[in-house]
């Protein structure tokens, strides 16, 4: 596998955690003391899930079928049962099973 | 108990009692740790790496996005752009802390904001509304899922190093279904699910026909936007 040199690695982490932990901050600081309207909390609420299935449609449309299928049984579960630890549970013996017998 | 003390306090007390509470779900996040570092180490991070993120990060999401964007050459960009997507929404958690907080000294208070994280805000903010004002019910929730996140993440370091062929056992399975979890597991509402089909069409478009990595930027802004505009469209439909 192509690993990142360790400069890089090094900013990557440090670019988190300067965005990780300033955003608490500057919550903290700064937006105590502007009111938010109810369109700018809706955005920032709907883009920080949005950017999770962003990032989640193209990994699932260019994948196997062991994925797909991985993924589409997580989904379920996760809406059904609620439990996280299933879900991730059961998309990996999915996915285990799927490529034993395919 | 309750009215009585108004005044913003932090004692060693509260802070056992806070870790005392979030024992049940630090318990979960331990695996949820393992799996980060499993699924990191499949990915070719190094354990100072892996670790380091989950110590200085402590943020399960924008991890496992990270590890999804985790190739030679890294895309710093991208990661920037993704991880502030994803952290935006910390600032109003911040903030809704912001009258519990201020009478602390400034070291503490910026001390304790480091530890906030979903499951110990959540659980502190509703026992601020209802009376509690020990702001040690936050740092130690956020003590006992720290650590939590740590151990599980050098536990699943030392697992998945020793794992040739993670994906026979459907190891690399872990990212996807975690990313998966956090965004439909948790409360689903039927009024998102315009605005995530907007950002999975989009960001497939951009995935397709612009510059790397920026699918991510277009999904989140796109869903973002979309919310939004759906907001005012059935606020609309009600005033007529």
């Amino acid at each position: 596998m192509n690993t990142p040199a360790v400069w890089s690695s090094l900013a990557a982490i440090s670019i988190m955690v300067v965005i990780g932990y300033g955003s608490r901050v500057l919550g903290l600081i700064v937006m105590a003391r502007l009111t938010l309207g109810p369109n700018v909390r809706l955005f920032i609420d709907a883009m920080s899930s949005s950017v999770l299935i962003a990032i989640l449609t193209p990994m699932i449309v260019h994948s196997d079928h062991a994925t797909r299928v991985a993924a589409l049984a997580a989904g379920l579960v996760a809406v059904a049962l609620k439990s996280p630890l299933a879900s991730i549970a059961v998309g990996i013996v999915c996915a285990a099973l799927w490529r034993w017998l395919f | 108990m309750m009215g009585q003390q108004n005044e913003t306090t932090l004692t060693i007390a509260g802070t056992w009692q806070g870790i005392r509470l979030m024992l049940p779900l630090a318990f979960f996040t331990i695996a949820f740790g393992l799996a980060f570092g499993v699924a990191a180490s499949h990915q070719g991070l190094a354990a100072w790496q892996a670790l380091s993120m989950s110590t200085l990060v402590f943020a399960a999401p924008s991890q496992f996005a990270a590890l999804e964007l985790w190739h030679a050459p890294l895309p710093l960009l991208a990661l920037a752009g993704t991880t502030l997507a994803i952290h935006t929404r910390h600032m109003l958690m911040g903030a809704s802390l912001y009258t519990w907080l201020a009478p602390l000294p400034p070291l503490k208070r910026f001390a304790v904001i480091f530890l906030v994280t979903d499951s110990n805000w959540a659980l502190a903010l509703s026992k601020y509304q209802q009376g509690e004002r020990n702001v040690g019910i936050l740092l130690g929730g956020g003590i006992a899922l720290w650590a939590a996140w740590v151990l599980g993440t050098g536990a699943g370091l030392m697992f998945g190093g020793g794992i040739t062929h993670p994906e026979r056992f459907g190891l690399d399975m872990i990212m996807l279904c975690f990313l998966l979890v956090i965004v439909i597991g948790n409360r689903p509402r039927a009024f998102m699910v315009l605005p995530w089909l907007a950002a999975g069409t989009s960001a497939l478009l951009a995935y397709w026909w612009l510059p790397p990595f920026l699918h991510v930027m277009v999904g989140a802004l796109t869903g973002g936007a979309v919310a939004v505009l759906l907001a005012r469209y059935q606020a609309m439909k009600v005033s007529q």
